[in-house]
């Protein structure tokens, strides 16, 4: 008995290992469709839009929405649609979160919406440019909020307004500095006066941060803030695990197709794989290390998104080594970017030439990037002042830690002692800031600013929170201020062209690779619109028809 | 009523402790480069000043000494602080995610002692046989798989091929198996470990010797006599590993989605949220303080001797 008992034990335990290294049979998936979006349903009467100078999103590789299509009317759907996080949702608050606008995108409406580069009208139906400084929104006459009180301009006063005085952290407040004054000209007429000229202000108004909240529900309560305008009214939060959604059927729009919503984080990417794979969750977001299983499972669909930033290396300008020219264009052709990129798997990261988000406003096409030639690498660190001393590259996240080691190797055939440096998050942060710039060289992954002077301005500006080369120029400065304010779309875009090209001149970040990654839905799923922005991925028409 | 006396002074003693961990935790935290506002709100568009206004408003400028006092104060009166990161009362997270965590806890003990306890005393009563090297063998896969690991294969097999258990989420009974099974199997190793080694050394005691020479039945040697005086380190072992899961358990949480403790501390950890990890590790402190109470407690009612003790009024 006692024996069989030991033999069963062992049989378990051999049967679990093969359940672990046993592959799955499955056919080759087909690969998606590019379908329409299901995106929100916008009012067909246009606005009076001026003429935008935004960031175009970029395109997902393959196919940025839900490749299903259209919805068919007659088909039925599943009751609720379940996602997949990465990340635990800390907060709600979009303009004091800044991780992610999954929920406040499902939760409330801006007062535009910017669909391939165009503005949509949203709670603004029409908007005018009245001078420089001013603009002047109608808004829409039917909306309410979750609470059922009426949407009108005191509450995109408020917004604007009272509310990023009074909330503290408020990101958003740091974004629209270059708002003066709000003022509501009647009930459903709000003008904005603006302190500088800013050429990204309507972008601006269009982000899922410049969401609008209500007067009277901030005021009620210490969750009045989770009501909006939006389709999907928050039912629970459980910080960190979960956000439940209910359909709010007041909504002024088209009305989303199932009647509940949730956002469940799944932090292991394994974990968050088999969750679709066992129809758990509809969809799943960014998952890593498993392509070749997404690409062959027949029961699932991915869609492999294109990252609008890019892995870079940069250097510290204050640095006595790093801060010569001839040494960092030394680094710059003694990196085998093939190579970076065979470490990395072919199918996670493809190559770039400039450090500008991909088709986004303002990228230089003509830029050829560095590439690898040892001989001029050796020629450069022989002019540099390079002392032989050993240069640390400061890293974070595995595919930087990857990207760093290829490196040192690199530099080892031009006779740089390097060593890598791996940090946490808060070191990375704490040690490479613009005031306390501790390290030599940096291997990071750069997220691309919503608007184009967002991405510039972060990264070269004096004092700039991601300028991690620690530069400051007052020329570069003036320039990327007379982008910010430039009229003619032509003239602003040859601003940033230029911009680019100077930094590929005075090397002072590297663009190494662009990570591609696999978002995951069911079959069956549809209407989510899978963005480049890793934060802005859309689920306000997501849904899954029933076969 | 000298067992009374024993409680009340372990549960005064406890307050020292929790003082000294809270002064480590806090000093520990409030001295690492960065902070909660630079975790959480660095690198965004707020300009320097605001992010030091922001500091002010939390109170992060004051010297860490004001600011651990302050903490503490609020403490005794209840309030557990308040998390930067998360803009809400650590006293609402921590037990927000607390039923998460005491289900997972329990369930993995009892998985832990359910597997363990049977599988020692055989391995035990069959010292040095197959039966004991594939026990031994079993103990040793146990103690040495990552828990990760075990978590992903038993979702790949039960949740996903056998569609048997959901592969996360805390949703009632069944979804507490899988993630209590890989909490039970990290711990099922030292128990029974644990529990073989205690055994072996009540078979081989003069007292049992005695027992069977006196014609008391083999079954009633090993589980009146030898079980019930080796229970001692086997329920301290027990005691130990509730302690520990009832901290959470990050790993097995994140594998299985499971909304408990330990990601809460993990959160609070890599946002330098320095009220929140103080709060959890106060709370995991007294966690297992008390458990480890209890354990002594319970010592009386398995042991006579030891309930003799303290009736005369001698320690346990």
């Amino acid at each position: 008995m006692k024996k069989t008992l030991s033999l069963v034990l062992c049989l378990c335990l051999v049967l679990s290992l093969f359940a672990a290294c046993g592959g799955k049979t499955a056919e080759p998936a087909k690969p998606a469709d590019n379908g329409p979006a299901q995106a929100p349903s916008a009012p067909s009467a246009p606005g009076t839009p001026s003429a935008p100078s935004e960031a175009t999103p970029a395109p997902a590789v393959s196919g940025s929405t839900s490749s299903s299509g259209e919805v068919k009317k007659a088909a039925e759907y599943k009751d609720t649609f379940v996602i997949g996080g990465l990340t635990g949702a800390t907060g709600i608050d979009p303009q004091t979160y800044s991780s992610d606008y999954y929920g406040a995108q499902l939760v409330y409406d801006p007062l535009l919406t910017n669909k391939d580069g165009e503005f949509q009208p949203a709670l603004a139906t029409e908007w005018e440019k009245t001078d420089d400084y001013t603009y002047v929104f109608k808004l829409r006459k039917d909306v309410t909020f979750q609470d059922g009180s009426k949407f009108t301009a005191d509450d995109v006063v408020y917004t604007f307004g009272e509310r990023m005085l009074e909330v503290p952290g408020n990101t958003t407040a740091g974004k629209l500095k270059c708002i003066e004054k709000v003022e509501a000209v009647d009930d459903y007429t709000v003008k904005f006066t603006l302190n500088s000229l800013n050429q990204d202000f309507l972008l601006f108004m269009a982000q899922p941060y410049s969401a609008i909240f209500s007067r009277k529900a901030c005021a009620s309560g210490e969750n009045g803030f989770w009501i909006g305008t939006g389709p999907w009214k928050i039912s629970n939060f459980v910080p960190g695990i979960k956000i439940e959604y209910e359909r709010y059927d007041g909504f002024w729009g088209e009305l989303p197709k199932p009647s509940k919503m949730a956002y469940v984080c799944y932090p292991e990417d394994a974990a968050r794989l088999v969750a679709v794979q066992s129809g758990e969750v509809d969809c799943a977001l960014t998952v890593s290390g498993a392509n070749e299983e997404i690409e062959n499972d027949k029961t699932i669909r991915g869609v492999k998104v294109r990252d609008v930033g890019v892995f870079m290396c940069c250097f510290n300008t204050k640095d006595p080594i790093c801060g010569d020219l001839n040494f960092r264009k030394a680094v710059a052709y003694a990196i085998d970017y093939d190579e970076l990129i065979d470490a990395a798997g072919a199918d996670s990261v493809e190559p770039v030439s400039t450090f500008w988000g991909y088709g986004s406003y303002g990228e230089n096409k003509e830029l050829q990037g560095y590439h690898y030639d040892l001989e001029k690498a050796k020629e450069y660190i022989a002019q540099s002042n390079y002392d032989g001393s050993t240069i640390s590259i400061m890293c974070f996240i595995p595919t930087n830690v990857l990207n760093a080691t290829v490196i040192v190797e690199r530099l080892a055939d031009i006779g740089v002692n390097a060593v890598v440096d791996e940090r946490d998050f808060m070191g990375i942060i704490t040690n490479t800031s613009f005031a306390n710039p501790q390290h030599q060289m940096l291997c990071f992954n750069s997220s691309f600013g919503v608007s184009p002077d967002d991405a510039v301005r972060a990264v070269f500006y004096t004092g700039g929170s991601s300028n991690r080369a620690a530069f400051s120029d007052p020329e570069l400065d003036a320039k990327i201020d007379a982008a910010l304010v430039e009229p003619d779309s032509a003239k602003r875009e040859a601003i940033y062209q230029e911009i680019q090209k100077f930094n590929e001149d005075n090397v002072l970040y590297i663009p190494l690779d662009r990570s591609l990654y696999f978002c995951v839905e069911g079959l069956n799923a549809s209407g989510i619109v899978w963005s480049s922005r890793n934060a802005y991925h859309n689920f306000r028409y997501a849904c899954v028809a029933i076969p | 009523m000298h067992m009374h006396r024993y409680v009340l002074k372990r549960i005064v003693l406890l307050i020292p402790v929790l003082i000294a961990v809270s002064f480590i935790v806090f000093m520990l935290v409030s001295l690492a480069p960065g902070d909660a506002v630079t975790a959480t709100a660095g690198g965004t568009d707020l300009t320097e000043e605001q992010l030091n206004e922001l500091r002010d408003y939390y109170g992060l400028n004051d010297s860490v000494f004001v600011q651990y006092f302050r903490y503490m104060k609020n403490f005794v009166t209840g309030d557990m602080g308040y998390s930067i990161s998360f803009k809400e009362q650590v006293s609402v997270l921590y037990f927000q995610r607390f039923p998460a965590t005491i289900a997972l806890a329990f369930t993995s003990v009892v998985f832990s002692v359910v597997l363990a306890i049977p599988l020692g005393i055989i391995s035990a009563l069959k010292a040095d046989s197959l039966a004991d090297n594939a026990i031994t063998v079993a103990a040793l896969f146990g103690i040495s798989m990552p828990g990760f690991w075990i978590g992903l294969v038993l979702i790949l097999f039960f949740s996903l091929r056998l569609g048997w258990f959901p592969p996360g989420e805390f949703k009632g009974i069944k979804s507490l198996i899988l993630p209590g099974f890989t909490g039970g199997i990290m711990f099922m190793g030292a128990l029974m470990r644990q529990t073989r080694s205690s055994m072996l050394d009540c078979l081989n005691a003069d007292y049992l010797r005695t027992a069977r020479s006196k014609g008391v039945s083999k079954r009633d040697v090993v589980t009146v006599h030898a079980f019930r005086n080796a229970l001692i380190p086997i329920v301290a072992t027990a005691g130990i590993q509730l302690g520990i899961l009832l901290g959470g358990s990050a790993i097995t949480e994140a594998v299985f989605n499971w909304p408990g403790v330990g990601r809460l501390i993990v959160n609070a950890i890599n946002t330098m949220d320095t009220q929140l990890i103080c709060g959890c590790v106060i709370m995991q402190t007294t966690m297992i303080s008390l458990i480890m109470l209890l354990v002594d407690i319970l010592y009386a009612f398995i042991d006579p001797r030891i309930k003799a003790k303290y009736a005369k009024g001698g320690r346990a």
